[in-house]
C-alpha cells in the first residue's frame, strides 16, 4: 500500500487542526533530525512523478509525519491482531493437510473440530520436558525432525459440545525420507482408536499401510510401551507385552528400518499426547518401569 | 504465531558493472481463531522492509521495478472464515458439509496453476503466474474447500490489479480451480489441477510487451484476459533422496494475442535434507496481432525494425543448488544459502543475458 500525497496532507491537516503537530514541531531540530528529514524528502521525490517542488508541496508538518502516516495502517492492524481475545495458533509442523476430510473419515459423527498448537519452548520448564521426551523415547532426538522449537498441532474433535476424539501427528525419519504418523485417540482412556500414515516416503510403504498391520496398534496406550521396556528385559515371552506382539511386516532391511521408525513415531506421539493432553497420567508407568529396571540391574 | 525472516540476494548480469542487491527483514503472522468447540477462522499476513540497489527484474522480484530503494512491502494479507454457512445449516447439514464452504478475503496467490499449493515467498525459482498475468498474488474474495473426498475447489472473484488494490472500472477476474485432494499426494505422490480465468486485469508490463494488447485494451489499461490452465506435480522417494517433477501449462488470450505459458521443473532433495538441486525451464509465448492503424498509414508489422516491436517468446533455463542449514519438514524453520544461474534463451524485449544469484535466507 503506498501512502500518497493526498493521504499525507489529509493527516497533516487533521493533526494541525488539533494543535498536535505544532507542539511536536516546536522542538528545536538536531543535526541528525535534519539529515533524516532530507532523506525522507529525497525518498518522496523519487515517489512523486514530477520529482520537483515537493518542498513547496509539503508543509514542515507533512514531511515529518510522512513516515508515521505510512506506518499507521500497519500499526492499526497490529493492534487489532494483538488485542483479539483468542488463542494464537498456527498451522505448521506436522498438520493434517485436509483436516475436515480426514477427521470426517476418522469420526463420521464429527460436527466441528478445534486446532491448538503446542510447543516446548512455550511451556514452563520446556527444556526439561524436552529432555524428558528423549529419556522416555529411549533414543536421541533427530535435530531436523524433532527439534526443540518444532510445533505440534492437536486436533480436538467434537460432536456438538461433546469431545469425541483427539488426533495428533508427528514426523520421524525413515529410510527413504519423512514418515508422518497420525494417531486418532480416545479422549478419555488415552487408547489408540486408529493409526495412519499421512506421509510415507518408503519403499516399504505398501506393507506398512496394510490395514491388518495398522489394526495391531488399536487399543494400545503409552503404558503398554513402558511395560514393553520392562518385559523386553525381564520377561520377553510374557503375553501381557502387547507391543512385542507387533512384528515387522517383512524381512527386508528397508521394511525393518521403517517399521522401527514407525514404532518410534507411535511411541513419540503417545508421549507428546501424554504431556499436552492427558496431563501426564501415564507417568507413573514410566517411573515404575524405571524403578523395576534399576532394581534388576542392581540385582545383577 | 509470529515468524521472522531475513533475506539477502545479490544478482550479477554479464555486461553490467554493478550487481543487483536486495536485503530485507520481514515477518509473518499466522493466527487462528477458535471458540470452545471450533477453529472458525485464520489470518495470515506477510511483510518485508526491503532495500534494493541497482534493480534488475529477476524471476523473484519483477514487482520491485519502480519502487524506491527502501520500501515496505506486504505479500499475503488474507482472512479465512471456515465453514462460513454453518449459521444457516442444521447440525446434520453442518456435519455433511464440514470443510466444504470456506470463505477467503484478502490478498493471496491467484487460483491458477500450482501457486496455491506452493510457497514461493522465499525462493528464487518462481512459478509461471508472475510472467503469465503480471502478478502471482491478487486481491480477491472467494470460496474454497472439498468438493468430494477426491477433489478440492477454489472459486474467486479477483480485482485483477495485482499488488495494489485498485478498482478503476476493470471487470476483474473470475477464477476457478479444481484440484486433487491431498490424499493423492500422500498415497501416490501426485498433486495437480485444472483452472480457468476470465475477465479484465491491469498489468503495465503486459501493455508494454504487446502494442496490439495496448491498442485493444479498454481505456488503454484494462486487458481482456482468458486462460485455461493445467498443472501437475509428482513427488517420488528414491533411496538417496526425494525427486519432485513439476509442470504448469496455461493457454489463452490477452485481448487478441494468443498466450501459451509452459514451465517444467525438477527438484532433488538429499535424504538428510541438507542439499538440494533444481532445474527449471520456462517458456512464455505471445502471438501479437497487427495493430490497426489510422487511415493513411500502413498497418504496423512486427517485422518492421523501426517499430522495435517485442518478440513473441520469452524463455529461460535456470539451475540452482541449495545448502540447508535448517530445513524443518513442515517449513516452520528454514535457513539456507543458494546459488542460481539463469540462462535467458529468448527474450521479448532486450538482449539475452546470463544472471547469477547468491541468496541467503532465514525464516524462524
Amino acid at each position: 500500500m503506498m501512502i500518497g500525497l493526498a493521504d499525507v496532507n489529509r493527516t497533516t491537516g487533521y493533526l494541525q487542526g488539533r494543535g498536535l503537530a505544532n507542539r511536536w514541531l516546536a522542538r528545536p531540530m538536531s543535526h541528525r533530525r535534519k539529515e533524516r528529514r532530507r532523506a525522507v524528502e529525497a525518498s518522496f521525490e523519487v515517489l512523486h512523478p514530477s520529482g520537483a517542488g515537493l518542498r513547496g508541496a509539503f508543509s514542515p508538518c507533512g514531511r515529518r509525519l510522512a513516515w508515521l502516516a505510512r506506518l499507521f495502517p500497519w500499526m492499526l492492524l497490529s493492534l487489532i491482531v494483538a488485542s483479539w481475545p483468542t488463542k494464537a495458533c498456527g498451522a505448521i509442523g506436522c498438520t493434517l493437510n485436509n483436516p475436515a476430510q480426514d477427521l470426517k473419515f476418522l469420526y463420521p459423527e464429527v460436527t466441528s473440530f478445534k486446532e491448538e498448537i503446542r510447543e516446548f519452548r512455550l511451556l514452563p520448564e520446556g527444556k526439561k520436558l524436552y529432555a524428558g521426551l528423549k529419556e522416555r523415547l529411549g533414543s536421541d532426538l533427530d535435530p531436523v525432525y524433532e527439534s526443540y522449537d518444532t510445533p505440534y498441532t492437536i486436533y480436538s474433535v467434537f460432536k456438538g459440545d461433546q469431545l469425541i476424539g483427539i488426533v495428533h501427528g508427528v514426523n520421524v525419519p525413515g529410510k527413504g525420507g519423512v514418515i508422518q504418523v497420525f494417531l486418532s485417540m480416545d479422549p478419555t482412556t488415552g487408547q489408540i482408536r486408529d493409526f495412519f500414515f499421512q506421509r510415507l516416503e518408503s519403499r516399504a510403504a505398501r506393507a506398512l499401510r496394510d490395514k491388518d498391520f495398522r489394526a495391531r496398534f488399536k487399543g494400545l496406550t503409552l503404558a503398554d510401551f513402558y511395560k514393553h521396556d520392562y518385559f523386553s528385559v525381564a520377561d520377553p515371552t510374557n503375553p501381557a507385552d502387547r507391543v512385542a506382539g507387533i512384528q515387522a511386516p517383512g524381512k527386508e532391511p528397508d521394511q525393518i528400518f521403517d517399521f522401527k521408525a514407525t514404532l518410534r513415531g507411535v511411541r513419540k506421539n503417545l508421549i507428546l499426547l501424554d504431556l499436552f493432553v492427558y496431563d501426564r497420567r501415564f507417568e507413573p508407568f514410566y517411573q515404575r518401569t524405571r524403578d523395576l529396571l534399576a532394581g534388576k540391574r542392581s540385582d545383577r | 504465531m509470529l515468524k521472522q525472516e531475513l533475506f539477502a540476494q545479490i544478482t550479477w548480469q554479464d555486461g553490467r558493472r554493478a550487481p543487483y542487491r536486495r536485503f530485507s527483514y520481514g515477518g509473518e503472522i499466522l493466527q487462528r481463531f477458535s471458540d470452545q468447540v471450533t477453529t472458525w477462522g485464520s489470518f495470515n499476513a506477510q511483510w518485508r522492509l526491503v532495500h534494493r540497489k541497482a534493480f534488475m527484474p529477476t524471476l523473484n522480484d519483477a514487482e520491485g521495478e519502480g519502487r524506491p530503494d527502501t520500501f515496505f512491502e506486504y505479500h499475503n494479507l488474507y482472512f479465512d472464515r471456515f465453514n462460513v454457512f454453518d449459521a444457516f445449516l442444521s447440525p446434520e447439514a453442518r456435519r455433511q458439509h464440514l470443510g466444504r464452504f470456506n470463505l477467503r478475503v484478502g490478498r493471496f496467490y491467484v487460483p491458477h496453476g500450482l501457486n496455491l499449493q506452493t510457497d514461493t515467498h522465499g525462493t528464487l525459482l518462481q512459478l509461471s503466474n508472475e510472467r503469465n498475468l503480471g502478478f502471482e498474488r491478487d486481491w480477491y474474495a472467494g470460496l474454497w474447500g472439498a468438493l468430494s473426498p477426491a477433489l478440492n475447489y477454489d472459486l474467486a472473484m479477483m480485482a485483477g490489479s495485482g499488488y495494489d488494490l485498485r478498482l478503476e472500472g476493470q471487470k476483474g477476474l473470475l477464477a476457478l480451480r479444481i484440484s486433487l485432494a491431498n490424499r493423492f499426494l500422500y498415497e501416490h505422490g501426485w498433486e495437480g489441477g485444472i483452472s480457468v480465468l476470465s475477465g479484465e486485469r491491469i498489468s503495465k508490463h503486459s501493455l508494454m510487451r504487446s502494442p496490439s494488447v495496448a491498442a485493444r485494451s479498454t481505456d488503454g489499461r484494462f486487458i481482456e484476459t482468458r486462460r485455461l490452465g493445467l498443472d501437475a506435480r509428482h513427488t517420488r522417494p528414491l533411496p538417496w533422496g526425494t525427486l519432485t517433477m513439476t509442470g504448469e501449462w496455461s493457454a489463452g488470450r490477452d485481448a487478441s494475442d494468443d498466450i501459451l505459458s509452459q514451465l517444467y521443473q525438477v527438484d532433488f532433495l538429499r535424504r538428510d535434507r541438507r542439499l538440494g538441486y533444481a532445474l527449471q525451464y520456462r517458456r512464455f509465448r505471445q502471438g501479437s496481432e497487427p495493430v490497426p492503424m489510422p487511415m493513411g498509414r500502413s498497418a504496423m508489422s512486427r517485422a518492421e525494425p523501426s517499430t522495435a516491436a517485442p518478440g513473441p517468446i520469452e524463455a529461460s533455463l535456470v539451475g540452482e543448488a541449495t545448502w540447508y542449514f535448517r530445513h524443518e519438514v513442515g517449513n516452520a524453520n528454514l535457513h539456507w544459502i543458494k546459488l542460481s544461474v539463469e540462462r535467458q534463451m529468448e527474450r521479448q524485449v532486450g538482449g539475452r543475458q546470463v544472471l547469477a544469484t547468491v541468496q541467503y535466507y532465514r525464516y524462524w
